[in-house]
């Protein structure tokens, strides 16, 4: 859902929340199960992967390095003898987090500075919504990188980077979510009744403003692991010897092609994880396009209906018009 | 009616699909249509009459598949029996259709010239781009937009809303097809402009000869343009007939409370509209006997079974009406619905 | 016309505010780094004094940013802190590497993303279709490094057709296209089957439909001109967003672009370096955006309309 089509959602959803909720919940039913599957796998790996490990990701063993696939080492081992499997495991939590933050601290920021921006107008509005117009017209990735290159290297540096330039998108949906929200009359009543600005911003205009962004965001979570990806396999993410996707991607490039599940490996779980998190965006973009029934449906609801030709027909009662008109037809 | 009708349509039902539901919209309608003549449809909306249209030209909107039945029968062929190709090759050669709203039939990002050009284009494939140009300026001329050279190489939004839909006229006639479809033609555009457009239309029927069925909720616009009429309501045929006859004298509480709705213009200022009282049927709920029971100020028990469309007075009238209400009850005026 | 250039001046002027910001109000004195790269490790205080003072970094922020952009407005970009190389030469120098490359990925992605998408509106819900989906999922989802690293595996490894590195003629460009241009291509392709299908529920295609069109016929001379201005702001975006893409591939290929001389200022914190890739960068981005600008409203009259504020 690119971020005009998201704008237009909430826009369009204004009126009712109870309706905007319902439409949440049918976008959810369409999520397809493998992007459920693939994604659900993701966050459970990366709560619990650690512990499913059945290595220390870390622990080198010259002795046995660069083995294929074995019952010891069930996905063979890397460069430094370190079990490959615990490591993928171990390397899922690594993204999960960085994703999470720098969505969790985009929403955040976003907010804060919609909120106030949206709620307060004027001269605040304009100059907040100004400078979030330049966080969206540059190229946020580059930015990112060049804040990198400013700071350093680093796995926390990485998610300040990426949120720095992340937050912009999440501000300006939430201030059109705020503008319009502000407008119903439920919102200008509180106000008639007396209750305390503060209060309003709290308890009635930032649950709602905020929910469209979570939405936003499940669909962004795939560009997140991708930048987070990017970054790590540029080696500016997590350091060494710590473990990450992208990271292990570039160490096994050295010996691409002896060793080149060194490399499929590590980019297989990334990819997948993309593509459920992809498909969930997908499913949850603005699809106002009807689409046609399946012919399959069609033919069983036909089968269950009366035939159309004599479904409504007039009742065949001659007599009773023949009578009438004392005439045969 | 004359013996051979260009357009006949037997006892066609049309079912519509859509994801999450399936509505019958048209329940065993037949009608047809001499050549030369116009017949109109009329009803409220969503009561059907769009659709019996559509299914002859097996045009759809997006989301909408159609279940049909019955048969509609065009210059020997039945329509209901194409398959997608040969349904193709009917539609701008044999139906033409004019839309409601010119703006949005319009492609906004086209010149309007090549768009008309493209219908001429389907039966000249050989014509050269100058013919073609010619030719379609002469359409232009013929519907009435001067300045054809000019207009040629404007965009939709450059032209008014009068304009438009003569260009959309002059397209839809490009291939002089036998039956014209006028999806209600008038509704998107001024007064002034409405009569200049049925003017028009009625001109082009003349020189060449179309049928025309005339899709519209206008009962001033049936007076003015169509020979017959056909009233719909909650898909079926109610009442059937000349049009004089059944605008002077008609037959089924439906049409009265229709006709009576007119606002004339000798009206006292102050009177209360008069309208139909209930709401239009729920096409996806329609009750077991006669649909518009529930609305009717004569419903009575043999409401309960739907009546047929037979003549009205002798057995040959061409005035046919669907309803069970004795002849003294319906042919007593004052006792149309009022409020 | 002038006020489109003048919104890309003003983009262009908060850019290099904003990065010039970003990267200098970084933490850490770039001054001791540099002061220990150039004269060894174990700098003294004054030699980091004296770098700083000979860099310029002692000023206040106002000032050194104009005065970079006063000289950037010269051509004059710096030297880098790395090799203390002037910078303007080696970005021209590299220019055209960078070019090629996105150039060509951005082709690819217009060619295979269009066709894909074009076909899947044609035929929706077909095989084709389907398929074309499934592809374009997956392109937008593969990490391009990851797909750099799965072509030289198969192309240039095992099947040995292609040469995996470095910059030798038009057969070493083909890889680093494909890895480039398949993530932006499976974006674009989404966007085209939305918008053509989009388009042929639009009520101009019915009237298209009733003139007696073939599905592709409505698709070809009705959908397409009405979504092609749009659809191609989407593929200039998309050019503009395979930079940080660049930097991945230049690298992983071994090109010498723009991209990897970012790519080691970022390492080395080369501050000169940064800043002037990214305007070089921004530059770019405003450039094609503006063009993009120009060549939608020449070919989408109702964008014409509203930039010539013609009323009807």
């Amino acid at each position: 859902m690119s971020l005009a089509e998201a704008e237009s959602e909430i826009v369009l959803s204004e009126g009712s929340r109870a309706r905007s909720g319902a439409r949440i919940t049918r976008q959810l039913r369409r999520v397809p199960l493998p992007a459920l599957v693939a994604v659900g796998l993701f966050v459970v790996i990366g709560v619990v992967g650690p512990w499913l490990a059945p290595y220390d990701p870390n622990q080198v063993d010259l002795a046995s390095v660069r083995q294929s696939f074995s019952g010891e080492h069930w996905l063979g081992t890397d460069s430094l003898g370190r079990d490959e499997l615990s490591r993928l495991l171990t390397a899922a939590r690594t993204s999960l987090v960085a994703i999470a933050l720098v969505l969790g601290l985009s929403i955040l920021i976003g907010a804060v500075i919609g909120v106030v921006a949206g709620a307060t107008g004027g001269i605040v509005d304009e100059v907040l919504m100004r400078l979030t117009d330049v966080g969206l017209s540059v190229p946020s990735l580059v930015m990112a990188l060049a804040v990198l290159g400013a700071r350093g290297p680093g796995y926390y540096n990485m998610i300040l980077a990426l949120t720095l330039c992340w937050w912009p998108a999440y501000a300006r949906l939430t201030r059109v979510a705020v503008v319009s929200l502000r407008q119903q009359p439920h919102i200008e009543a509180t106000r008639l009744i007396g209750v305390p600005p503060l209060t309003v911003l709290v308890r009635h205009l930032l649950p709602p403003a905020v929910a469209p962004t979570l939405v936003f965001a499940s669909g962004d979570a795939g560009f997140v692991a991708l930048a987070v990806a990017t970054f790590s396999f540029l080696g500016l993410g997590l350091q060494p010897p710590g473990a990450e996707w992208g990271q292990m991607l570039v160490d096994g490039l050295l010996t691409l092609e002896q060793y080149p599940m060194l490399v499929v490996l590590p980019g297989l779980a990334l990819t997948l994880t993309i593509v459920g998190l992809n498909l969930l965006g997908e499913a949850l973009a603005l699809d106002s396009l009807p689409r046609n029934i399946s012919r399959r449906t069609l033919r069983r609801r036909i089968a269950k209906l009366p035939p159309l030709g004599v479904g409504r027909r007039v009742d065949r009662v001659d007599e009773l018009t023949d009578a009438y008109f004392g005439r045969t037809r | 009616m004359s013996a051979n009708p260009v357009l006949d349509i037997r006892h066609l039902s049309v079912r519509l699909h859509t994801r999450n539901d399936s509505v019958q919209v048209v329940d065993d309608v037949s009608w047809h249509l001499a050549p030369g003549k116009t017949l109109a449809l009329v009803g409220e909306s969503g009561c059907g009459k769009t659709v019996s249209a559509l299914s002859l030209t097996g045009l759809w909107p997006a989301g909408v598949v159609a279940e049909c039945d019955g048969e509609a029968w065009l210059e020997g062929q039945n329509l209901m029996e194409l398959n997608e190709v040969r349904h193709r090759r009917i539609r701008g050669t044999q139906i033409g259709m004019v839309f409601q709203d010119p703006l949005t039939a319009f492609n906004p990002a086209r010149k309007v010239g090549p768009q008309v050009a493209d219908a001429v284009r389907r039966t000249h494939p050989k014509m050269n781009k100058a013919e073609v140009r010619r030719r379609v300026q002469d359409f232009f001329v013929e519907v009435g937009i001067s300045e054809a050279e000019h207009r040629y190489d404007l965009y939709p939004h450059e032209l008014s809303g009068g304009m438009r839909q003569r260009a959309l006229v002059a397209m839809a006639i490009a291939n002089e097809p036998r039956v014209l479809i006028a999806d209600e033609p008038t509704t998107a555009l001024d007064v002034t402009m409405q009569a200049q457009v049925l003017d028009l239309l009625q001109r082009l029927q003349r020189r060449h000869g179309m049928s025309i069925v005339l899709i519209t909720h206008d009962v001033g616009v049936v007076a003015g343009m169509a020979d017959d009429v056909a009233v719909v309501y909650a898909g079926k045929v109610v009442e059937f007939g000349p049009v004089v006859d059944v605008l002077t004298n008609p037959r089924h509480p439906y049409t009265r409370g229709l006709l009576a709705a007119i606002p004339g213009a000798d009206v006292e200022p102050g009177t209360r509209f008069v309208t139909l009282p209930g709401l239009p049927p729920d096409m996806a709920d329609l009750p077991s006997g006669c649909a518009f029971a529930a609305r009717c100020e004569l419903a009575h028990d043999r409401c309960s079974a739907i009546p047929a469309l037979v003549p009205f007075e002798s057995p040959a009238a061409e005035h046919q009406v669907a309803c069970w209400a004795e002849p003294p009850d319906i042919s007593a005026p004052e006792k149309v619905s009022r409020r | 016309m002038a006020r489109r250039l003048l919104t890309a001046l003003f983009l262009m002027f908060l850019g290099s505010v904003t990065g010039f910001l970003l990267i200098n109000l970084a933490p850490g004195d770039v001054t001791v780094l540099v002061a220990e790269r150039r004269s060894g490790p174990g700098a003294t205080s004054e030699d980091v004094a004296r770098m700083a003072h000979e860099l310029g970094m002692d000023r206040p922020l106002p000032v050194r940013y104009a005065d970079w952009v006063w000289h950037a407005l010269q051509g004059d970009l710096g030297a880098s802190l790395q090799r203390n190389l002037p910078i303007t030469p080696e970005l021209v120098d590299r220019a055209g590497q960078t070019l090629l490359l996105v150039s060509g990925a951005a082709v690819f992605a217009g060619l295979v993303g269009g066709l894909l998408g074009m076909l899947g509106a044609l035929y929706p819900d077909s095989w084709i279709d389907r398929i074309g989906r499934g592809l374009a999922l997956l392109g937008a989802s593969i990490p391009s490094f990851y797909l750099a690293a799965l072509l030289i595996l198969f192309f240039g490894l095992k099947l040995g057709v292609v040469p995996t590195f470095g910059l030798s003629g038009p057969a070493s460009w083909i890889l680093p296209w494909i890895a480039l241009g398949t993530g932006p291509a499976g974006v674009f392709s989404r966007v085209v089957r939305v918008g053509l299908e989009r388009a042929m529920a639009e009520p101009f295609a019915v009237t298209g439909f009733s003139k007696g069109f073939t599905r592709r016929q409505v698709l070809v001379k009705d959908a397409l001109p009405n979504i092609g201005p749009s659809v191609l702001g989407v593929l200039a975006t998309q050019t503009g967003q395979m930079v940080p893409g660049a930097v991945v591939i230049e690298t992983v290929f071994a090109w010498q672009g723009v991209g990897s001389y970012f790519y080691e200022a970022v390492k080395f914190r080369d501050i000169p370096v940064l800043q002037s890739s990214l305007l070089v960068f921004l530059l770019a981005f405003v450039v094609l955006n503006t063009l993009v600008d120009i060549i939608q409203a020449r070919l989408d009259p109702r964008i014409r309309r509203q930039f010539e504020g013609v009323a009807t």
